[in-house]
């Protein structure tokens, strides 16, 4: 499947401008990535997606991406704090580059220059529908998509959405905003004692339409188009 | 070196899953598929000019060799099945008698056409026995950035430098603190390996919950789940059950000096 660009207007942050052209290649090589690795990895006796759990596979996909746009876009850098802020980092002026390099761990927790944070959602599934990992699951998800955060403070999100296709992740849209508040975010959720989970914050329906009224992305297939589309 | 048989040392000839004895040359057998599936990952992601091992982060590799480990033990062991629930556990199931076997086919289970959907409460935890598998690198030695600065130039860990020669302890941390039947996996960035993660060791135990300390939770900033690790006498159970080793001796005598019995 294409790609049908929605908006072609470039993401602009401080000094810096992604263009869409820019975000396409991003989507493509991720995607690209994960074919090529199914391909491999089934005749491994193991396919890796098989192993990889879903909200592993979730996070790969997004730091996937960060890390092809990176190397895309000469003016950001991947945050190289696991717990830093936010995910690409803006390097697009001389000084900021020289900021950069002289930062130390904890300058990356909340970078003083900014960027983009990047998340991913494979859709919240429909209470009584059943998934396997490996299904297509554009039919069976909520009409909202659920991007979780560590903290309110969420802002200038790139906001990825992915589903299966014969079996393999894609990138089925790209979302951004740069006008995401506090109270776009749900109350932070403190998983109980036993739970796997982080604690983490979910996109309001108020933050969900933000991003989708800036959708840049989305596969050139009517069903997705109707689903993302505002 | 970590991709053929010979190459480990068998410490215990077998090992008990609940009274059932079980080899462990076939167990050494599984751990060599491991590690070469884990070399043609790292070969196969780097053609695409991509450390997949860097992508996963350092917290997520244990998890992913732990799930590696699992798919090929029950394709090596005929009586174990992988939990089909991603939030199933244990993580390997003994499926080794007609009652279990009838039980898993039988009530375990929706069907939805020609889907079959695990039920997460009959998973969650499986009501018969089986084996829980934890993977570590090790915990370091506290003065460790020194002589990281000395030897390597760097301030800190990063994904593909070997860690034995800072290897203070090994802990293995889970989400719940329940008696169980434990694999405990060591792994290391292993130079003859390209410095690819290979299992290195292999220790097993039956724990009870006054094994492991209390869970606590995750602090609301950080990325961590609420965790527990192995306390003294879990720790202590863990050492005493090392079933295998890599013949490397760097290896064998760092973790001689950890309190691993070889």
């Amino acid at each position: 499947m294409d790609y049908t660009v929605i908006d072609d207007s470039a993401i602009e942050l401080g000094h810096l401008q992604l263009t869409t052209d820019e975000l396409f290649q991003a989507v493509h090589r991720t995607n690209s990535n994960f074919e090529k690795t199914y391909e491999r990895t089934r005749i491994m006796q193991l396919d890796v997606f098989e192993i990889i759990d879903f909200r592993m596979l979730s996070g790969l996909i997004g730091e996937t991406f960060v890390t092809v746009l990176a190397s895309i876009s000469g003016q950001l850098e991947q945050n190289p704090n696991i717990d830093g802020y936010p995910d690409l980092l803006q390097v697009s002026t001389k000084e900021m580059k020289q900021y950069f390099e002289g930062c130390a761990a904890e300058d990356f927790i909340s970078y003083k220059y900014g960027g983009f944070e990047v998340k991913n959602s494979f859709g919240t599934k429909k209470s009584g529908s059943f998934l396997l990992k490996g299904d297509q699951r554009i039919r069976h998800i909520n009409s909202k998509l659920d991007w979780k955060a560590h903290h309110r403070e969420t802002n200038h999100l790139i906001a990825l959405f992915t589903d299966y296709i014969n079996k393999r992740p894609r990138i089925a849209a790209l979302f951004y905003s740069d006008t995401l508040e506090p109270d776009d975010w749900a109350v932070k959720q403190q998983p109980k004692a036993g739970s796997t989970m982080t604690s983490f914050s979910v996109v309001k329906t108020s933050g969900f339409n933000k991003l989708k009224s800036g959708i840049r992305l989305c596969l050139d297939d009517q069903e997705y188009i109707d689903f993302c589309c505002p | 070196m970590s991709q053929t048989e010979a190459n480990y040392t068998v410490v215990q000839n077998s090992f008990s899953i609940t009274g059932k004895p079980y080899d462990t040359s076939e167990l050494a057998i599984c751990v060599v598929k491991v590690n070469k599936y884990l070399a043609e990952l790292h070969k196969l992601f780097d053609e695409l000019n991509f450390n997949i091992f860097v992508v996963m982060g350092q917290r997520n590799i244990s998890g992913v060799i732990g799930e590696i480990f699992t798919k090929f033990f029950c394709m090596q062991f005929e009586s174990f099945l992988s939990n089909p629930h991603p939030d199933g556990r244990p993580d390997i199931l003994q499926i080794s008698d007609e009652g279990t076997k009838k039980y898993f086919e039988e009530e375990c289970f929706l069907y939805d056409g020609d889907k079959r959907i695990p039920i997460k409460s009959k998973f969650a935890p499986f009501a018969f026995d089986g084996i829980e598998v934890k993977c570590t690198i090790g915990d370091h030695r506290s003065n460790y950035k020194r002589d990281l600065k000395e030897k390597l130039d760097r301030d800190s860990f990063v994904i593909g430098i070997p860690r034995i020669e800072y290897l203070n302890n090994l802990t293995y941390w889970a989400h719940h603190a329940h008696s169980c039947n434990l694999f405990g996996l060591y792994y290391d960035y292993y130079p003859p390996a390209e410095c690819v993660p290979q299992i290195l060791a292999v220790m097993c135990a039956t724990l009870s919950e006054g094994d492991w300390h209390a869970v606590s939770v995750g602090l609301p900033h950080k990325k961590k789940t609420s965790n527990t690790s192995l306390n003294s006498n879990g720790v202590k159970k863990i050492k005493n059950g090392c079933l295998l080793v890599i013949n490397d001796t760097l290896y064998i005598q760092t973790l001689q000096r950890v309190g691993i019995s070889l």
